[in-house]
């Protein structure tokens, strides 16, 4: 089923070198203008945004910690009203905007976490993470909760899932941008998904030093709170040929409603 | 270019330090005659180890005091581990105790890597890993994984 095939190719045509280029320079062009549609993208846009157009069509949309905004722009193409992101890196959110505005999209990237989101008053019909949650340890129910404020529709999808148990793979890394050379410790903040594995008051233990955590982003977990409207697990592990670590292997997705 | 028989084209980007110092002569040490800028012969070159397929230049560089950036591009062919390698074939007044050339940084895809590359000095069977000052006629080597855009190590691309 490519059904995200064609819209794919358009982006390819259109937006793929110059977003690419503009975000990462010069010395990115040779892979801007080899830029390919593979299957694994198509699939990934099949879980991503196709089943959720009702959600994007004329939709304000925000997207936490959008990346390349590679998926800000397929939203926009897929009927979105506008795409506001948000995005840690200066020189991802700097590129986006500057391609933004060569392209006229009504798009726009601000450098923040998504902890600056709960001190803004704008109000979205639908946010997205898309391959972000991994990031955001702290994206516990209280922190949804709080959202409710800005959105309705909570759309989470993301690639590092933890293929034994099917959830949501947290890393425990620092992030660094090599660019502006700002450093972010996101274990800084409060720590408050539930834990398993951590021992917080030992700072030498060895869950700083990067072992894997385990978010238990499932829907047993977050039904009191609120409206599961969508939650499922794919497995790529037997279709993928990708030899490097990156590949990928699976997908979460995580819809809920926050308010009634 | 798409579709093409290649499997990708690599863009490198070395920042190179020309740290010659200033004038020795301690009783004029900005004298504006010391000359600091280092012309070295480089090669620079790329080897397949899966197939056996080795790639070099050889051309000289100016490299002014400080950083200097050299970039080139590559194209891979097959999937598997290559060698990036970088030689100092001549600089006078090379000194072993204090090498004039560093290699600062490393980009891929304009992605910065850590640039943790292993020296072979020419004249030992040491391998110094993690070493980045270069000294005449050893070779500094760096080993990566085709294709570059699947590494999850690099974070590169659009959806990576």
């Amino acid at each position: 089923m490519d059904y995200g095939l064609e819209i794919l190719e358009e982006f390819s045509s259109l937006y793929a070198y110059d977003l690419t280029v503009a975000i990462f320079g010069s010395e990115a062009e040779l892979y801007a203008e080899d830029f390919t549609v593979e299957q694994s993208l198509v699939d990934r846009y099949n879980l991503t945004i196709a089943p959720y157009t009702e959600f994007i069509k004329d939709k304000h949309i925000l997207d936490i910690g959008c990346g390349t905004g590679m998926w800000a722009v397929l939203m926009l193409m897929a009927g979105a009203k506008s795409v506001t992101c948000i995005e840690p890196k200066r020189f991802m959110a700097d590129g986006i905007n500057v391609f933004a505005q060569k392209h006229k999209l009504n798009l726009v990237c601000h450098c923040a976490t998504h902890l600056d989101l709960l001190e803004r008053d704008e109000v979205y019909d639908t946010v997205f993470v898309i391959d972000a949650g991994c990031n955001l340890y702290n994206f516990a129910p209280h922190y949804i909760g709080q959202l409710r404020n800005l959105t309705n529709h909570l759309i989470i999808v993301d690639k590092h899932i933890d293929p034994v148990y099917g959830e949501l793979y947290v890393k425990r890394i620092k992030s660094f941008d090599h660019r502006s050379g700002i450093s972010f410790l996101p274990w800084e903040t409060v720590f408050d998904a539930p834990q398993t594995d951590l021992d917080d008051s030992d700072p030498d233990n060895d869950s700083r030093q990067g072992r894997a955590l385990y978010m238990y982003m499932s829907p047993e977990y977050y039904k009191h709170a609120f409206w599961v409207l969508d939650y499922k697990v794919v497995d790529f592990r037997e279709n993928t040929t990708a030899i490097n670590q990156s590949a990928l292997l699976g997908m979460f997705v995580f819809v809920v409603k926050t308010t009634q | 270019m798409k579709n093409s028989n290649y499997l990708e084209r690599i863009r490198f980007a070395i920042e190179i330090v020309n740290l010659k110092e200033h004038s020795p002569d301690w009783m004029n040490p900005g004298d504006p005659n010391w000359d600091q800028i280092l012309d070295p012969c480089i090669s620079i070159g790329i080897d397949s180890l899966s197939d056996n397929i080795t790639d070099e230049l050889l051309d000289r560089y100016i490299l002014l005091p400080g950083p200097n950036t050299l970039i080139f591009d590559y194209t891979v062919y097959n999937i598997g581990e290559h060698q990036l390698k970088i030689k100092i074939h001549d600089i006078e007044n090379d000194n072993w105790l204090l090498p004039p050339i560093q290699i600062n940084k490393l980009r891929i895809q304009s992605i910065p890597v850590l640039p943790n590359g292993i020296y072979y000095p020419a004249d030992s069977n040491e391998e110094l890993f993690g070493a980045r000052l270069l000294g005449q006629r050893g070779e500094w080597k760096f080993t990566f994984i085709t294709p570059v855009k699947e590494s999850g190590g690099l974070k590169l691309g659009l959806w990576s």
